[in-house]
């Protein structure tokens, strides 16, 4: 009797134990299956779907969005341009990690006032972006602008310009917002890797009397390589989903010159509520950003890490 | 022994929490039932008892008109349906916000306020808005009918595959906003042809004022000439093939010399430099502002754009809205701006109290409401109805002659029609940047409207 209630408990301990995984699986899995596979899966068919707004309802058109998208890609269109423009936004983030490491190396030095630039680095980080494109704009304003006021001031008016409204320097004045903005965060990823290096690292080099560059190479690079690397791949992949500055400085304009994929997707569903087109170029897009990806990380998986 | 023990724990805790999820909600539930009966029973004394309380949720685009009309219908609405308390939500990314929520049905308003005509296009034959076909006849608090009083131009709009989802909301003219001090200071006159006009934007460089100014970064707003322009130079003929036209217009339809002729003047504004400086950078407000300041004489805007600027306004700045002067070879030699009615209010499908909410849209389409709508925000409404013994700024005034006083013109397309862009070139932005000439322009969108045609063709035919 006693073994049996035994073997019952258990069994009934192994019903609860069962009851416990479900319940608190039931929830990560649900979003995961909502928010992760049904809207995948949703983008893929519709991109193989259009719109008829005759009579209200998607409709199958087979590869038709893919021919359509593909024509426009090699045709040059304004999709071509955004690509093109998502690519280039790949070295801009690698130019971004790069200053960023130089600024937390610098700043990682004791020398005055260090922990006040650290603040001023990572201040715009904490600020609405909305906010931050609106002083950025307000700065480049083409007749009350600081800058254009500043090259006034020095007697360089040949270099005043509408920054934001001209295909010379709407799409590079973009760029350069991303790298102001976006410095700061990067800095403080940065600065909290370089403090885990081993000040042992540090003294052993001083002891042989090693340069600063030759520091920054021997020492302290392998020595972070694994955020670097971390951030590399985060910085392709994350080329490609690049869209809220350059709506919010330029609109993607003038004449579409600094739009990049991800607004042109923007645009495509919520301008013209062209769905299939869309998710079509969504796809595309995204194949071609995993290869790059890959490519980056299997080209980063080779550098040797220091371990400690 | 342990595991058990704390899976069971851990078993009961959750259940626990879920009950007590479970528990609070109801104590919500409970606590609200309970809340409304007496704040109802005050209103009720005055109404009817069998009514139940509503909340109807009014969701409405806050562009340049601002959100004070809507305070204004809520008032009237619950003055007169004690039982309803009209919920309002306005945002300026409306049109945006609400996509997902109307096809998604989730968080569904009883009522949308939106401008642009794609979506009701869209939701109506798709079931997400209601047919109100028969509200236009139903006789609103005034005793009129939507149908007597609407423009022609909104019924033309307000309409889809011969239903009806939406009822008009304003009637937005667009065309050259001008600086009235600039122009009376130097002797100058609102010209009546462009001749005249070329001749003033030349006046103006010469002293150092920049003619033009618009929201560069939106080069939509050239709108406020190209469409004109079309109508100028091509006549009714034209524009009647471009918005409903037969496989046999394509491609020669988008030959016809009235596509060359406006691209050539938009092109002059840019070429001759009467453009102000810098103009392309601009969003709205910011080219709004130099139009305030004094740095451009005239700005391509709309009807709205007094009540989108009210709080920079400098004092005793007067400007007014005028059409676009017709060319010495123009087709339809009148002024004429583009009015369209493309804002639009209806009822999503998934409403509760489409019955309520039916009755808002007619009490605010009443003549009373137009009337409160153009003193309130200084814009017309799509309705046609009196303005005399109102306060208005000479502002709206100016815009009101333009919509009675001059030709209107809006393009209204067929669902085979395959609009004024088949190569889907931006061809706005392609000719105010300069990329483009008027002749690339045209030579890409006649290479590429048969496609376009099928194309279109396919998917309107395509079940």
């Amino acid at each position: 009797m006693s073994e049996g209630g035994k073997s019952g408990f258990r069994n009934k301990s192994k019903v609860q134990r069962n009851i416990f995984i479900v319940v608190m699986l039931a929830w990560p899995l649900l979003y995961f299956a909502v928010f992760g596979i049904y809207l995948q899966i949703q983008t893929v068919l519709f991109s193989f779907q259009r719109w008829n707004y005759v009579s209200g309802k998607q409709v199958w058109v087979g590869l038709d969005n893919y021919r359509q998208a593909m024509k426009e890609l090699i045709g040059g269109s304004y999709w071509r341009t955004g690509m093109t423009n998502a690519l280039l936004f790949i070295p801009v983030n690698y130019v971004l990690i790069t200053l960023s490491i130089l600024v937390a190396v610098i700043l990682s030095r004791k020398f005055p006032f260090a922990s006040f630039y650290r603040i001023v680095y990572f201040f715009p980080t904490i600020l609405s972006i909305v906010v931050l494109t609106m002083v950025y704009q307000f700065s480049l304003h083409p007749t009350n602008g600081i800058v254009n006021g500043l090259l006034g001031f020095l007697g360089l008016e040949d270099w005043q310009r509408s920054w934001l409204g001209e295909r010379q320097t709407a799409f590079p004045a973009v760029i350069v917002y991303c790298l102001w903005a976006g410095i700061g965060f990067y800095n403080v990823m940065f600065t909290g890797a370089l403090q885990r290096i081993p000040i042992e690292y540090y003294e052993v080099g001083k002891l042989e009397g090693i340069t600063f560059w030759k520091e920054l190479f021997s020492v302290v690079l392998p020595a972070i390589w694994p955020t670097i690397s971390t951030f590399i791949i985060l910085g392709t992949s994350g080329a490609f989903l690049v869209y809220l500055q350059p709506l919010l400085l330029t609109n993607g304009g003038p004449n579409h010159s600094s739009t990049t994929a991800a607004l042109e997707m923007f645009q495509a569903v919520l301008g013209a509520g062209n769905y299939g087109m869309a998710a079509t170029f969504g796809i595309i897009f995204a194949v071609i950003g995993s290869l790059v990806t890959f490519l980056v990380k299997r080209a980063v998986d080779r550098v040797d890490t220091a371990d400690y | 022994m342990k595991k058990p023990f704390f899976s069971l724990i851990a078993i009961v805790l959750i259940l626990g929490l879920i009950l007590a999820g479970c528990g609070s909600k109801n104590d919500a539930g409970a606590a609200s039932e309970s809340g409304t009966p007496p704040a109802a029973k005050g209103t009720e004394s005055s109404d009817s008892a069998d009514q139940e309380p509503v909340t109807l949720k009014v969701a409405f685009f806050q562009g340049g008109y601002g959100d004070v009309w809507f305070k204004y219908l809520k008032e009237q609405f619950e003055a007169s349906h004690k039982n309803v308390t009209v919920e309002l939500e306005g945002s300026p990314k409306m049109g945006e916000i609400i996509v997902p929520r109307i096809e998604g049905n989730t968080n569904v308003p009883d009522v949308v306020f939106l401008n642009g005509l794609d979506q009701m296009k869209k939701w109506g034959p798709s079931g997400k808005l209601v047919d109100i076909s028969d509200l236009y006849a139903t006789a609103m608090p005034d005793g009129k009918t939507i149908q007597d009083t609407a423009t022609e131009t909104a019924l033309h709009s307000q309409q889809w595959l011969g239903k009806r989802y939406s009822v008009p909301w304003s009637q937005s003219p667009l065309g050259i906003v001008y600086n009235v001090d600039i122009f009376e200071k130097n002797g100058w006159t609102y010209p009546t042809t462009w001749e005249e006009m070329e001749k003033l934007a030349n006046e103006m460089k010469a002293k150092g004022i920049a003619p033009f100014t618009y929201p560069g970064i939106y080069a939509g707003y050239l709108s406020a000439l190209v469409f004109p322009a079309y109508t100028q130079f091509g006549g009714d003929e034209f524009v009647n093939k471009l918005t409903n036209p037969q496989e046999s217009d394509i491609p020669d339809l988008y030959k016809d010399p009235a596509f060359l002729k406006t691209y050539t003047q938009l092109e002059s504004l840019f070429k001759n430099g009467w453009i102000m400086k810098g103009t392309q950078a601009l969003d709205h407000t910011a080219s709004q502002m130099e139009f305030l300041n004094g740095k451009a004489a005239m700005i391509f805007n709309g009807a709205w754009m007094e009540n989108e600027m009210k709080d920079s306004i400098p004092e005793g700045f007067r400007m007014r809205i005028m059409p676009i002067p017709p060319t010495a070879d123009a087709k339809v030699k009148e002024m004429m701006s583009v009015a369209d009615s493309r804002d639009w209010g209806g009822i999503p499908s998934a409403s509760k109290h489409i019955e309520v909410a039916k009755q808002f849209l007619l009490l605010a389409s009443t003549e009373e409401s137009n009337r409160k709508f153009t003193e309130l925000t200084g814009a017309p409404r799509a309705f046609k109805y009196a303005i005399d013994g109102m306060n208005l700024s000479d502002f709206t005034k100016s815009a009101i002659e333009m919509l009675s006083k001059y030709k209107t013109v809006s393009y209204i397309y067929e669902p085979q029609a395959i609009g004024d862009g088949p190569s889907g070139v931006d061809f706005y932005a392609a000719i105010a940047s300069g990329d483009m000439t008027p002749q690339q322009v045209i030579d890409k969108n006649v290479g590429a409207a048969p496609d376009k045609w099928k194309e279109q063709q396919k998917t309107i035919n395509s079940k």
